[in-house]
Formats: structure tokens, C-alpha cells, sequence
């Protein structure tokens, strides 16, 4: 099960993803970044701070939702990566096109 | 030697994750204490593994799942009865490009672990999940 918590922000919307990013969640991940790029938001931040598991479908979906964000002319990025989320990064090397921020306020600055 | 297993039976459907994700915290909660990273890593590892089996197995098709952790290492070993996968799944498996938005689930799952092999074995198809356990110093 997974929960989205947004919070519009002035620099863009950012999503929490409380709970499990997996095969069950992606296509509900797919719809939330397309929504808020259709919105108009040019920044979405994903705060993976209470997500507790990620597969490589919830990861396939951030990655879709990047190239949905760039293809719009805005960006993605995610924040607070840690635990299980890191170690699955680190092991697909997605963490190159992914680079993680180390706080929300970070990922909306842009600055790593 | 000290060992603790668990088996567990279910439908090959998306759903059947969440009760892996279950087996799997109440494995940690009974059994001897496993380092996190081991823990994660196996988890990890597995699900992908069950995501594969419930995302291309036919309809009907049933998945048993037996657990152990042993002293050096944290073993799952997978039965289904759905169709015949290629032989060489798993040593076919890659990350793909970074672009790619489906594919690396086996390859993730591969580097996760020390062993992973699937075979087909009178009808049935066995995938095989090992990590050998991380020595705390």
C-alpha cells in the first residue's frame, strides 16, 4: 500500500510517498507525476523520506516521470533517500540520472 | 544448527506481495537477529522474483514459497506451476539502459544476492535465492 502526500510549494509540488513503491504502486506513481506536470508544475520533488521499500517497477516510474517532467520542460528529483530506497539505487546505478538531494528545501533549490 | 523457516502458499497475482512482504517481517521478528542490509537486500531481491512470477505466470497458477535463515545464510526457494520460462532468465537478466522504464527487476535481483538460478523441474518451475550473511565484527 502506498499513501501520496502533496504539498504545493512555491518552486513546484512535492509528493511523499509513505509506504510501499513496488509493482502495485507504479502505475498510481505514473498518474500522480503526469497530473502535476499537466498542472502546470514545472518542479516535482518526490520526498522518499517514509518510503519504505522500492522494486525496480516503483523505480521504472520515477524514471518515467522524469522523462515526463524533462519532456515538459521541468524536472523531477527525489530527496531524502535512505535505507532500502539507497541500497537499490546504488545496486541499478540509476542514482547517476537520479541524483537523491539530501532534503526537500535541497531538491526545490536545486542544490545538491 | 540454528535455522528458522517458513512456508507459505498463494495465488500468482500482484497481491501476493504483500504477504511475501509479511512472511518475510514475521521471518525477522521470530527468527535470530539479521543484519539490516541482509535483510533488505534478500527482501529486495525476492520480491522482485515474485513480482516476476505473479506479473507472467498464467491464470490459476499457484506459487510456494518456503524460507530459512541459517547461520551463513538467508535462503528462499520459489515453486510454480505456470509455464516454461527461457533457461537462461536469469544469466540473460540486465540493468538496461538508464532510461528504461521496465526489465532490470531480475538483474536487481541478482545483484542482491549471491545465488539465484531458475530451473524447470518435472512441470514445475524452481527459482533458487541465496545470500550468504554479512559477519558482524
Amino acid at each position: 500500500m502506498i499513501h501520496f502526500d502533496h504539498d504545493q510549494r512555491d518552486e513546484g509540488m512535492v509528493v511523499a510517498l509513505r509506504g510501499r513503491l513496488d509493482l502495485l504502486a507504479a502505475n498510481d506513481l505514473r498518474t500522480v507525476i503526469s497530473k502535476a506536470v499537466e498542472d502546470g508544475h514545472r518542479l516535482v520533488v518526490l520526498d522518499l523520506a517514509p518510503t519504505e521499500f522500492i522494486d525496480s517497477s516503483g523505480l521504472g516510474a520515477v524514471v518515467g516521470g522524469l522523462k515526463t517532467a524533462r519532456q515538459a520542460g521541468g524536472d523531477l528529483r527525489i530527496a531524502n533517500v535512505a535505507g532500502q530506497v539507497e541500497l537499490v539505487l546504488g545496486l541499478t546505478k540509476l542514482d547517476r540520472v537520479l541524483q537523491p538531494y539530501p532534503s526537500v528545501d535541497a531538491a526545490l533549490r536545486g542544490d545538491g | 544448527m540454528a535455522e528458522h523457516r517458513r512456508t507459505f502458499e498463494g495465488p500468482a497475482e500482484p497481491a501476493l506481495l504483500d504477504a511475501v512482504h509479511e512472511e518475510l517481517a514475521a521471518l525477522w521478528r521470530q527468527g535470530p537477529e539479521v543484519g539490516e542490509a541482509d535483510r533488505m537486500l534478500f527482501e529486495t531481491a525476492l520480491a522482485e522474483v515474485v513480482a516476476n512470477v505473479a506479473s507472467y505466470s498464467r491464470s490459476g497458477t499457484r506459487v510456494s514459497l518456503e524460507l530459512a535463515v541459517l547461520d551463513d545464510r538467508l535462503d528462499a526457494d520459489l515453486v510454480d506451476d505456470s509455464s516454461a520460462l527461457p533457461g537462461d532468465i536469469v544469466e540473460g537478466a540486465s540493468m538496461g539502459d538508464a532510461d528504461a522504464e521496465h526489465g532490470r527487476g531480475l538483474a536487481l535481483a541478482a545483484a542482491a544476492l549471491d545465488e539465484l538460478t531458475y530451473r524447470r523441474r518435472d512441470g514445475r518451475n524452481h527459482w533458487r535465492l541465496s545470500r550468504l550473511r554479512q559477519r558482524a565484527d
